[in-house]
């Protein structure tokens, strides 16, 4: 019968696919059977409690897993890393009782990448000790798009892992997949970043800022973004000629997410580098608004909000002196 | 970079069980190893009933080796020719159906007892796993008798050596080879190898016999007299590329200021591809010290070293090479000494050789190597300001430079691992990261300007 007797198999078993099995695979109760499973079926390691609304739920003691965090969408934790893999390579996941955190640079140091999951996002949310994830996002992407985005993904380590564990559940049919990705030991500096009071704070719709620097992307290199009383003007210059776009602050009643807020206590014209706020805007789709945060000689705060206080922020250092 | 911290996959065990049932599949339909397999000789012609294929003590290493005697026709060494380790090959020997697939030449030795014949060999064909190849080539006797003539303990007796017959030295070398004794008694042989004997050694009548002494100017006019002859015909394509023109070859960046640089840089081009003439597939048992260069790169020099192509093939290349640039002789002293010094280092005991050498490089010996010696020291004070200047130039001109210098399989090793790394890590790399490394990030400050270290 499929079930997980022990981490040697799971480990065994790079992937595994268990498709309408007569006996259902433990996890299956979460969500697909209503009937008591046999005790006999099971190991003797696994446990099962029965809530109120006599749900059976599976605790993993079966692993000596010191992680285990589930989401209710794949899409989620597939977007995320979508967003963060064209800017990093490798980098560290790390685990802790408030959630999954993930601190990283791109190679050249200019930018930055800060995402935090927090333990509300997922459900359960399980983390008995500090655990950090050493992975290749490009691999780790391989083994995302085996996952539908309504699946639902649990990651699951243990203590001193060398591997994470992916299982994604197809909600509609009884379907399981499994697999184990390779971590990695990644050395990576972690940098405090303070709380900065900004000089100035734009919230815009993500969609709005993808377009404004994809448009702006053809004609240079780098925007200009200015923040005065009167608006947000991204402009730049190029070899073929130059153009701007001007946003001023509106508030759309009917839908709140298509509103554009202009928080300001001083003006501020920064540069940056189109080529990495395109980059950014991968991660559009997390998030219906986005947040440019903007103080001089500061680097830019670009912050996607997620649903349960998560977030994905990204960092962008200024070009200062020649402006192109 | 960062390294993975797999277990080993458990699998593993799975599949190696499947690969040995697989493998004994193979060897139900395959013969098993054969334990002395056959080998491919190329034998000279004509050799009479009585020649044989034995060990005698090889002259360089004092071990024994395998010659080819013929009372009549003399000595021939056997070369092992073989395939290089990197490309393995194999020999398909086919079935000749022909009447003259004897008068082919090449004959097939057998060397198994199993039952097998010649004829089945012939017939149905075989297969040699390894691609070797004993060419037999004609040696003087005169090496095979030096061991006799120069024994290691009298080198270093200072004292004045004795008079000996013939006979003492033919015995004493039946002694170190006791397989060539039953051919010793032969006459005709005996008498070739004592009429090789006189060339190199001071004699005396006693009587009706004959008594040697081994004397070392001669031996040097003997071997000088090889290596005039050598060169005559030109030295092999390797051998002149690697120990001629290489050594003769002058630092390009050094002559930038003068008017030969034309000249040069085309040699260097030509020298650093091999022409695909040179019989690269070749490599012999012959291991070739020399003063100029490392040892192992001498991998096809002893091939064909009178054969009437590799003349031909020289006389081409000197048509397509420029000409070197050194003064006038200093080329063929060059390749006088390069000559001797191959002689040296495959036919005579090192003792020996560095008795030889010491006695060439001195004055009396007729052949003065003065003009060369000038030159070389001349270019290595060159080479020695063109390291100083390149050091401090850009790397790729350095790393060019030690791959001349003769690292170049190591260098290579390493380049093809890095080359994989860098690959490796590649594959690990999304098209953002790959893109982002292009933009221009003049101006723009580090991370960690901005936010402290943890």
């Amino acid at each position: 019968m499929p079930h997980i007797s022990g981490k040697n198999q799971a480990l065994y078993a790079l992937s595994r696919v268990a498709l309408n099995s007569k006996v259902p695979h433990p996890k299956f109760f979460n969500h697909t059977t209503s009937q008591p499973p046999q005790s006999t079926a099971f190991p003797l390691q696994s446990t099962y409690f029965l809530n109120n609304n006599s749900r059976q739920k599976l605790t993993c003691a079966i692993f000596s897993t010191v992680l285990e965090a589930r989401l209710e969408q794949a899409d989620l934790f597939k977007k995320v890393v979508d967003a963060i893999k064209d800017l990093v390579q490798d980098c560290n996941f790390d685990c802790n009782d408030s959630g999954v955190a993930l601190q990283a640079m791109d190679n050249s140091h200019v930018a930055l990448v800060s995402m935090m999951l927090k333990a509300e996002s997922f459900s359960p949310y399980r983390c008995d000790r500090n655990v950090a994830l050493g992975v290749n996002l490009t691999s780790l992407t391989k083994v995302l798009r085996a996952a539908q985005t309504d699946d639902i993904l649990t990651l699951k380590a243990e203590d001193a892992p060398d591997v994470l564990n992916l299982v994604f559940e197809s909600s509609s049919n009884d379907r399981l997949s499994e697999y184990d990705l390779k971590l990695m030991d990644i050395d990576q500096e972690h940098l405090g970043i303070p709380d900065t009071e900004y000089a100035a704070t734009i919230s815009m719709p993500s969609s709005e800022f993808s377009r404004i620097c994809r448009d702006l992307m053809a004609l240079s290199e780098s925007v200009a973004i200015e923040a005065s009383k009167d608006g947000v003007k991204f402009s730049c210059a190029g070899d073929i000629g130059n153009g701007s776009v001007t946003l001023r602050s509106h508030t759309d009643n009917e839908k709140e997410e298509n509103s554009i807020a202009i928080d300001l206590s001083e003006p501020v014209s920064l540069t940056f580098s189109l080529k990495y706020l395109v980059n950014f805007c991968k991660a559009a789709g997390l998030s219906k608004t986005v947040k440019l945060c903007l103080s001089s000689e500061v680097p830019l705060l670009v912050e996607y909000a997620l649903s349960g206080n998560s977030y994905l922020r990204f960092y962008l250092a200024p070009k200062i002196g020649d402006d192109e | 970079m960062a390294k993975t911290r797999g277990r080993p996959a458990k699998k593993a065990e799975k599949e190696t069980e499947e690969k040995t049932v697989v493998s004994t599949d193979q060897k139900v339909q395959l013969n098993p190893d054969v334990a002395n397999p056959p080998q491919l000789f190329i034998l000279p012609e004509n050799l009479s009933e009585e020649a044989r294929i034995i060990q005698i003590e090889n002259s360089r290493h004092s071990t024994n080796s395998p010659y080819v005697v013929c009372p009549k026709r003399g000595f021939f060494e056997l070369t092992k020719v073989s395939a290089p380790k990197s490309t393995p090959r194999s020999w398909l020997l086919s079935g000749d159906h022909s009447e003259d697939s004897k008068a082919n030449g090449a004959d097939i030795k057998q060397t198994e007892s199993k039952g097998e014949t010649v004829d089945q060999f012939s017939t149905k064909g075989y297969v040699l796993r390894n691609a070797n190849l004993m060419v037999a080539t004609p040696i003087d006797a005169l090496f095979l008798i030096l061991p006799a003539l120069t024994p290691k303990s009298a080198a270093k007796a200072s004292g004045k050596k004795l008079f000996l017959s013939g006979e003492d030295y033919l015995d004493k070398m039946a002694s170190a080879s006791p397989e060539l004794a039953p051919l010793l008694r032969n006459e005709s042989l005996r008498s070739l190898i004592e009429k090789r004997m006189a060339v190199v050694c001071d004699t005396v009548e006693a009587g009706d016999e004959t008594m040697y002494r081994v004397n070392e100017g001669k031996i040097l006019t003997a071997l000088l007299q090889k290596a005039k002859k050598m060169t005559k015909q030109g030295l092999p394509p390797s051998m002149e590329e690697k120990f001629v023109r290489k050594a003769l070859e002058v630092p390009t960046l050094i002559i930038a200021c003068e008017e030969e640089e034309d000249a040069v840089k085309p040699a260097n081009s030509a020298i650093s591809t091999p022409p695909t003439e040179t019989p690269d597939t070749q490599s012999t048992i012959t291991s070739f010290e020399s003063t100029t260069s490392s040892v192992s790169q001498a991998s096809t020099a002893a091939t064909s070293l009178s054969g009437d192509s590799s003349v031909t093939v020289t006389a081409n290349k000197k048509s397509l090479l420029p000409p070197i640039t050194a003064p006038d002789g200093v080329a063929d002293l060059l390749r006088l000494r390069t000559a001797m010094s191959f002689l040296c280092s495959k036919y005579m005991a090192p003792y020996m050789s560095e008795s030889i050498k010491k006695l060439a490089s001195s004055p009396e010996t007729g052949t003065d190597f003065a003009p060369l010696d000038a030159h070389i020291a001349d270019l290595a004070k060159l080479r020695q300001e063109a390291i100083a200047a390149r050091s401090l130039g850009d790397a790729s001109r350095k790393r060019g430079f030690e791959d001349d210098e003769g690292d170049g399989e190591g260098r290579a090793e390493k380049k093809r691992k890095k080359e994989e790394d860098e690959k490796r890590k590649k594959a690990g790399e999304s098209r953002g990261v790959k893109t982002l490394k292009k933009v221009n990030v003049s101006g723009m400050k580090k991370m960690s300007d901005f936010f402290k270290k943890k």
